[in-house]
């Protein structure tokens, strides 16, 4: 099971939702229009999933800086709030 | 927004190393000599991958290869052999005994050391100075990071769904193919398409660039090709391949050379070509700088994380694993040492082995000519030398570069031992040598390194 070791030192487990939802929250701040979001999404997710493919035990920097990545190639504008946002929530 | 790690105030390990290879496992290997703790991360074989499909296993399966080449022409010699033959397995044996030699396939005896844990797992950074392994963190005060390259597969269309071998594969097939298809030049396919060629596969080599030997001068180059043409193999330079498919169980690869597009069936694919450095183990997390060619380090081996170092294929300056070994020792010494020592980037020469090997160091004109330097040249071809007449091998020679006062810059030898002897370029390199104290050097008559000796006098005979 993949490990997620938070800032706190805490270790949780790896939460499909939480990060999409993330994602989503940033591209609807960058005012990205909801197919292309949705699209975002999915292509974020799917970048990290594959490469989290091979990992055991990450952070959530790790996967802050991966989503970030991975969002630069479809909406630049968004991937820059979701690396600077505190809390989507 | 990046985290502020604390640093520990305990540690487990004095020294971390990811990377068990040439460079990872000397610096192992010192670190505990020196009576420290060390935890040595290894992902995958104890030794790594040189140790497995790296120098060792390439050289005793070329020089194989070169035994069944010298068979079919020892005619020339007056000797008589009625035996061409070959079986395939047990030349796959000769190289697993050259590898058990060396200890890497007894697991239990590479690194039995006392002061050496060997971690097996895939390493993480968790902070700059914590590791995670198999879920298990380790910390250490300071770290070398040694984790090597691995191959680019290029996105040619059809090519993951054809299959292909990687240098590990190749290194390890139960019998050669009928015919292999090797994409991109350099090291590997200079190598590998020498060692299928002795056992009668039929060889193509293509290149998208002009130059089959990366970063070295023309006749290097010129060297490199004529060689294997010698030998029956196809070397395509300048040649894009445009896709993959497959067909009958054979692999169709269409490329374009020349402006005209060409088909070529062949049994099996090698991606030789580029390699990336290993960069993927959470280096964000501890704020190392890195680029596409690898992690970023001062002339001290350090990266900007002043406890972080790292060496190997990694930097991205070259991929030998001398060069790593080396880079081990500076490292292990910069680090424990009270005065920090300078490695010398330009003075680790790359090799290509084979029949003929080529080896180059320091500069090429190239180089020279991009930093507007003024430069001399001294070329000997191998013919001169008395043993090409004994042996009957002239194809090569041994090229020097010089600053306009004599100081060699670089150099370039083509011969049956280049790697024997270039070392005794790679220190005129590093230590500013004049051509005309190699010309006042006696160099053993007819030896390959008279040659040296020829091209210095070249130089200073111009000047």
């Amino acid at each position: 099971m993949l490990h997620i070791l938070k800032n706190n030192g805490e270790i949780v487990s790896y939460q499909l939702k939480r990060v999409a939802r993330s994602v989503l929250l940033s591209c609807q701040a960058a005012e990205i229009e909801s197919s292309e979001a949705t699209a975002a999404v999915k292509s974020a997710v799917r970048a990290l999933h594959e490469w989290l493919r091979d990992k055991e035990e990450v952070t959530t920097s790790d996967i802050r800086f991966q989503v970030t990545k991975a969002l630069k190639e479809t909406q630049p504008q968004a991937a820059v709030i979701y690396e600077n946002a505190r809390s989507l929530e | 927004m990046r985290k502020k790690h604390k640093k520990p105030k305990v540690f487990d390990f004095d020294l971390l190393i990811i990377g068990s290879g040439p460079g990872g496992g000397v610096a192992a290997h010192l670190a505990a000599n020196a009576n420290k703790k060390v935890g040595l991360i290894e992902q995958g074989d104890p030794g790594g991958a040189n140790a497995f499909y790296g120098t060792i296993p390439t050289r005793a399966l070329l020089d194989a290869a070169n035994q069944l080449w010298q068979l079919k022409t020892i005619g020339k010699y007056g000797i008589r052999s009625s035996t061409q033959s070959y079986n395939f397995r047990a030349v796959q044996l000769w190289k697993q005994k050259a590898m058990y030699a060396t200890g890497v396939l007894e697991e239990s005896d590479v690194f039995s050391h006392d002061k050496i844990t060997l971690i097996k797992g895939r390493a993480h950074f968790v902070s700059p100075w914590t590791i995670s392994v198999g879920m298990k963190r380790y910390s250490a005060k300071k770290i070398i990071i040694a984790s090597g390259s691995v191959p680019v597969i290029p996105a040619i269309p059809g090519l993951n769904e054809a299959g292909f071998l990687t240098v590990k594969e190749a290194s390890n097939l139960e019998k050669p193919p009928r015919s292999i298809f090797i994409i991109g030049g350099g090291k590997i396919a200079y190598e590998y398409s020498q060692i299928f060629s002795a056992f009668d596969s039929r060889v193509h080599i293509a290149e998208p660039s002009g130059s089959l030997i990366h970063h070295a001068d023309e006749e290097v180059n010129d060297g490199a090709v004529w060689a294997l043409e010698g030998k029956g193999i196809r070397v395509h330079l300048e040649t894009q391949i445009m896709s993959v498919a497959m067909h009958g169980g054979r692999k169709i690869i269409s490329l374009v050379k020349n402006d005209r597009m060409h088909r070529i069936v062949v049994e099996q694919i090698l991606i030789a070509g580029e390699e990336h450095p290993a960069l993927d183990m959470g280096l964000e997390n501890c704020g190392i700088s890195y680029g596409p060619k690898g992690i970023r380090v001062n002339g001290f081996l350090q990266t900007n994380k002043k406890h972080i170092y790292a060496i190997g294929s990694v930097i991205g300056k070259h991929s030998e694993p001398h060069a790593a070994s080396a880079e081990a020792r500076l490292a292990i010494h910069n680090i424990y040492a009270k005065k920090p020592i300078k490695y010398p980037f330009d003075v680790s020469p790359t090799i290509y082995y084979g029949t003929p090997e080529i080896a180059v160091v320091g500069k090429n004109e190239q180089t020279l000519r991009q930093i507007s330097k003024k430069y001399q040249v001294g070329i000997a071809p191998i013919e001169l030398i008395g043993s090409a007449r004994t042996n009957d091998y002239s194809g090569g020679f041994v090229k020097l570069l010089t600053s306009k006062e004599g100081v060699i810059e670089g150099a370039a030898i083509i011969s049956s031992h280049a790697s024997e002897n270039i070392s005794e370029l790679s220190l005129s390199v590093n230590s500013k040598i004049q051509a005309k104290a190699l010309t006042a050097i006696p160099h053993p008559y007819s030896s390959e390194s008279s040659a040296i000796q020829i091209a210095a006098a070249q130089i200073t005979s111009a000047d």
